[in-house]
């Protein structure tokens, strides 16, 4: 059993809880993700690594909640445990490893966090933050409701611009606008990370590729175990068959087909899964899969 | 000709069967057992155990059997393989053991695999379990995954007074036969289970979620947590995608898919 020794609300219906997993505490690195299931019956939930506290033993999990797997997730409090937890699963991110650190320490690196993604980017940018590397960051969300770690975001990054698809805080409009606007004013980066709403990685690889921007992405297709057993996060990447769980998440978002790997989100089987899938790109579907018939 | 053929073996009926997820073979009762048990000849130069991957004294608790000793016919399964009520059900058999029976020449093998089920539901069902050793040696041992060969070799080593902890990366334990082989082939809860908990008995200890390389290292387990050997039995692994046009949409599984959604995740 893996026990909550915090819990937080961050935003409307998003959680942050502190999970004591000594295992993982110890091994994981930004860019991986853990497995949690609540109880027996539980679906095994992917979940990105916010943070985490080696002495502590603790790793710090955001959670958006959507549907029964993760209401019930929800309604757990500090003193209960969760059945499962598993990880760290994935590769950690390359830009967070220290033989690349020479290379990472040369580039002007911009991450753009959509939604959930901030919570998989804080450790990265953390990181390097911590190795000397001090990044931009562009957080977006639907609306200010649902902006998190605004203020931890700041507390290791460079700059942080913040964006509102609704104009309700910050920079009225998606990362991407604001990504073409810091150009505009004479940014200049050479490497991006994009976490977020996949439909949300799409466009910012294709502006990305415009501007002549490396960009990594990471991954959130439907998992099963998450150790490469069963093919379910396949993706199609550069033209070969990759593993979201064990060859990614991260990958070069310029191979990455982005409407494939949409259409193959849409085969949720549950009405929490296509919940999920309406709530994480719904608004900010703005068409182009090729299958929502979104192509007005 | 008396001998010939061997006793039959009850099963659900088609019609039923094709309806729920339930065992289709029933397995023998103790007279059906007996009966097929008295077909053995006990042959000297025992062909069925150098059929057998683990070379189970077959003749021995086939005799057993016969003379209605079950457990003592258990014991003797139990000295060579951790999991009989397994075995008993998924080996194939038809190449092994029985592929190699002297009664199948002019007739029907032995039907030694449904034997073997009978005597490990027996023993469970009766509460008897494999004997344990009587001393620890002070030797740690971790085993990486608690499929079939990691229960085994946690199964025997801890037989020899080894201290066994196996690691495994799902939320539970059994590798194959849970997440695999289906219901209607391998109960999950009567059989699987049991197995498991036989192993635990014998004093191995397992911890799930925990994926070697991932959340522990090799070398730190030998280094840091004082296992002076590791077993790897981590599985057939990756499923290999051939290529072809439409592999990629939706409602295409790999085989590893669609059973760990219908038998470990209930989906």
């Amino acid at each position: 059993m893996y026990p909550i020794v915090r819990k937080e609300t961050l935003a409307d219906n998003i959680i942050l809880m502190d999970i004591k997993a000594p295992r993982v505490a110890k091994e994981c690195l930004p860019g991986q993700f853990i497995i949690a299931k609540t109880d027996e019956v539980g679906e095994r939930l992917p979940l990105t690594i916010c943070d985490y506290d080696r002495e502590k033993e603790t790793v710090t999990i955001v959670v958006q909640t959507i549907g029964a797997g993760t209401e019930r997730m929800m309604d757990m409090n500090v003193g209960d445990a969760l059945e499962d937890f598993v990880g760290p699963l994935g590769c950690p991110s390359e830009l967070c490893e220290e033989e690349n650190l020479a290379e990472t320490k040369k580039k002007k690196i911009v991450f753009i966090a959509g939604g959930l993604g901030t919570a998989p980017v804080y450790p990265q940018v953390k990181w390097l933050h911590e190795h000397g590397v001090d990044a931009d960051v562009i957080m977006g969300s639907r609306t200010k409701d649902l902006l998190f770690y605004i203020d931890e975001m700041k507390a290791v990054a460079a700059n942080v611009y913040v964006t509102t698809d609704d104009g309700t805080y910050g920079f009225h409009g998606n990362g991407c606008q604001q990504l073409q606007a810091l150009v505009d004013e004479g940014k200049h980066y050479d490497v991006c990370v994009a976490i977020g709403p996949m439909i949300m990685m799409k466009f910012v690889t294709i502006l990305t590729k415009e501007l002549g921007i490396p960009t990594v992405v990471s991954m959130n297709p439907i998992m099963v175990d998450g150790t490469g057993m069963c093919g379910a996060c396949r993706l199609m990447v550069g033209g070969e068959v990759k593993f979201a769980c064990v060859d990614g998440p991260e990958f070069d978002g310029h191979l990455v087909d982005f409407d494939q790997a949409m259409k193959r989100q849409q085969q949720y089987k549950t009405e929490e899964g296509r919940a999920k899938l309406a709530y994480e790109e719904g608004d900010t579907h703005h068409g182009g899969c090729g299958h929502c018939g979104g192509d007005k | 000709m008396e001998g010939l053929v061997r006793v039959p073996v009850r099963e659900q009926e088609p019609k039923v069967r094709a309806t729920n997820f339930e065992e289709v073979c029933y397995g023998y009762n103790e007279e059906e057992a007996v009966a097929e048990a008295s077909r053995c000849l006990n042959c000297k130069n025992a062909q069925c155990m150098k059929g057998c991957p683990v070379s189970i004294n077959i003749p021995a608790f086939i005799a057993q059997v016969k003379e209605r000793n079950f457990e003592e016919a258990y014991q003797i399964i139990s000295e060579s393989s951790a999991l009989p009520a397994v075995c008993g059900r998924v080996c194939p058999q038809e190449s092994q053991c029985e592929g190699k029976c002297i009664r199948g020449i002019k007739g029907e093998p032995v039907a030694i695999g449904k034997l073997e089920r009978f005597v490990a539901d027996w023993a469970r069902e009766n509460g008897i379990k494999p004997k344990k050793a009587e001393k620890l040696n002070g030797h740690k041992v971790a085993v990486i995954g608690s499929g079939p060969a990691g229960l085994t070799c946690a199964g025997d080593l801890a037989k020899l007074g080894y201290d066994v902890t196996i690691f495994e990366a799902l939320h539970k334990a059994g590798g194959v036969l849970s997440y695999g082989i289906p219901e209607f082939r391998l109960p999950k809860d009567k059989v699987v289970a049991a197995e498991v908990e036989n192993v635990k008995a014998l004093g191995v200890k397992i911890e799930t979620n925990v994926v070697v390389g991932k959340s522990v290292k090799i070398d730190e387990l030998i280094e840091e947590e004082g296992f002076e050997a590791v077993f790897i039995g981590s599985g057939a692994g990756l499923p290999r995608f051939m290529g072809i046009p439409g592999e990629q949409a939706n409602g295409v599984f790999s085989a590893n898919e669609f059973l760990t959604r219908n038998n470990l995740m209930k989906a």
